[in-house]
């Protein structure tokens, strides 16, 4: 664990810097945790290129971390209603958050976003289902995709 | 350096932004029940085979046993006739309704339920135990019969109970019985059988503790954290005296012990039995007092298998609920409330801890059932059975349990029964080889 007054550099696929406390990142990204505690992280000189992430998303995971590394202590029904307002975005916006979570390894923001978009899931239509989650190839041939309609036509 | 390379090498994942990569998608499914996973293998051919892989099935019951949705209550009448019923715990809760149904496609009329293990029940039909079969309420699927032949007259006296081993991937059966003097295939006499469920189900006998013992209310074993438990005692003390306690039996090890209760000094009878049940994959065990005021505490094992993390989780007032109370807590939910079984009146409680009240009664008419809940998985019961119906194999089988047990009872024809065993063992291989290939 690093010390709480330690501050590391983000760079943003835009190249754009941010600097974080130390803490805030070490506790939620597995990935940063691993880097700093192995010493390959250099105080003076480095950045951390993240190349996958632009800077609006940056931002966000960002106060997610602060967010909930100060307020841990709070009650759940408060976290729970500042996490509910903090994903309220488009669903680009909620894909972007869910890579740039999945590639910072960032453990309990990926546990959230999952459940949303499990809520997202839950009660729809197969068709709705492949919208929302953008699957324009079902991979079925058009006799089992046939077979599936009639087999199961309320899901449709 | 390389962590910064690593970094970079992710990049892919912006030219594909439209779908989620493969292991997003195994979570967010991961996390959904069985029921809308059943209809979601639709939506797709890579879902599809991603929700029947066998990893995904494990995956998906580590994440729905950490946080455990709510279960479906599973239940038989008392006597061997009828289907098996269920009833879903939150429509009891929420809506303080029962509406029990039968597995339509599944009339289980002369079976019992012997256990509840991971979504599956374990299924006996015949009597004494003459075949087991695996039922997935959740998919409504059901394994082979596989035929299981002991024989004894213990009626009342056996005990058993059915969970998964995680080490070795395979489900167990367990049956004993509390007075060894009642069995009458030596197979069982000096221990307790533990059948082995698989494609070439197997038994094998364990050592017992020393008996006899007796048992609390039911003879069925609670699972939880890899073992099966019982709450039982020793019959020849004067019942004023009776000190309980845990007979755990650990699936991996194969080996019997036995755990403290966290109160072995209270005096009982058998009115004022208490209950093992399992509350959040923790052992818990429900105690009522037996002078007034009559208070029902329910206490956990905070760490399983370790005698001083039993805490006291709560109490409840008899007066809240009715003066003559049996109760058995069932589930507690997230939002506080304990869904019970009330046993004198034949009825569902449903207990707010937080408001410290009775919130709705619902009489389920049925006398003397264990219920069996069930938390719903895509555990598939053929898996763990052997492949298709084979009826030869069985005969063969009991043919083979016959004369080794003619062999075991008349010793003087040793040599040729064993030749004769040895030669079916021989077809019984043959057999087994000719299904594989």
């Amino acid at each position: 664990m690093g010390s709480p007054l330690k501050k590391i550099m983000l760079c943003s696929s835009e190249k754009e810097i941010f600097s974080v406390e130390e803490q805030v990142m070490v506790q939620h990204s597995v990935i940063i945790n691993n880097m700093i505690e192995d010493g390959s992280y250099n105080y003076e000189e480095s950045k951390i290129p993240l190349d996958c992430v632009d800077s609006k998303t940056l931002k966000k995971v960002i106060d997610y971390c602060t967010y909930h590394t100060h307020h841990h202590n709070d009650n759940q029904e408060d976290l729970e209603a500042w996490d509910a307002q903090f994903l309220n975005v488009d669903s680009n916006g909620l894909y972007d958050l869910l890579m740039a979570a999945n590639y910072l390894e960032i453990r309990n923001l990926l546990d959230l976003i999952y459940r949303t978009i499990k809520n997202m899931i839950k009660g729809k239509k197969i068709d709705e289902i492949r919208r929302i989650l953008n699957i324009k190839d079902h991979g079925f041939t058009p006799e089992e995709e046939e077979q599936n309609r009639k087999e199961y036509p309320h899901f449709y | 350096m390389k962590h910064l390379l690593f970094f970079g090498q992710r990049r892919k994942y912006l030219e594909y932004e439209e779908t989620l990569p493969e292991d997003v998608i195994r979570e967010i499914l991961a996390r959904l029940p069985v029921r809308l996973l059943l209809q979601l293998r639709i939506v797709c051919r890579s879902w599809n085979s991603l929700i029947c892989s066998p990893e995904f099935v494990k995956h998906h019951l580590q994440c729905s046993t950490l946080t455990p949705p709510p279960p479906l209550l599973c239940w038989k009448e008392a006597g061997r006739r009828g289907d098996i019923m269920h009833c879903s715990s939150q429509s009891l809760i929420l809506y303080r309704q029962h509406q029990p149904t039968t597995f339509e496609s599944h009339p289980a009329d002369g079976i019992v339920i012997e256990g509840s293990c991971n979504g599956l029940l374990c299924l006996s039909q015949g009597f004494p135990f003459e075949t087991l079969t695996l039922f997935n309420p959740g998919t409504r699927s059901v394994s082979p019969s596989v035929p299981f032949e002991c024989s004894h007259e213990c009626g009342d006296n056996v005990f058993c109970g059915f969970g998964y081993d995680t080490l070795h991937d395979q489900y167990k059966f367990v049956m004993g019985c509390s007075d060894s003097s009642l069995i009458t295939d030596s197979k069982v006499r000096s221990g307790a059988i533990v059948f082995t469920f698989g494609a070439n189900p197997f038994w094998k006998t364990v050592d017992h503790p020393v008996f006899p013992y007796d048992f609390v209310c039911t003879r069925n074993g609670i699972f939880v954290s890899g073992t099966l438990n019982w709450i039982a005692y020793h019959p020849t003390i004067d019942c004023y005296e009776l000190e309980w306690f845990v007979l755990t039996f650990d699936l991996e090890t194969e080996l019997f012990g036995r755990l403290c209760l966290p109160m072995i000094s209270m005096h009982s009878n058998f009115t004022y039995m208490p209950r093992l049940q399992v509350h959040n994959n923790r052992l818990s065990v429900c105690y009522r007092t037996r002078h007034e005021p009559i208070i029902c505490t329910l206490w956990i094992m905070k760490e399983h298998g370790v005698e001083e993390s039993w805490i006291k989780l709560f109490e409840i007032p008899s007066e809240t609920i009715s003066p003559c109370f049996k109760v058995a807590p069932l589930y507690i939910s997230e939002d506080h409330n304990i869904l019970a079984l009330e046993e004198f009146d034949s009825k569902f409680l449903v207990y707010n801890l937080r408001e410290n009240q009775l919130v709705s009664q619902v009489p389920h008419w049925y006398r003397w059932i264990t219920i069996f809940l069930c938390h719903e998985s895509l555990v598939s019961p053929s898996h763990y059975s052997p492949s298709g119906s084979i009826p030869e194999f069985a005969t063969h089988h009991r043919q083979l349990m016959h004369c080794s047990s003619y062999l075991q009872n008349h010793p003087s024809h040793p040599g040729i029964l064993q030749r004769i065993i040895a030669v079916l063992k021989l077809i019984i291989n043959v057999e087994s080889f000719w299904r594989k290939g």
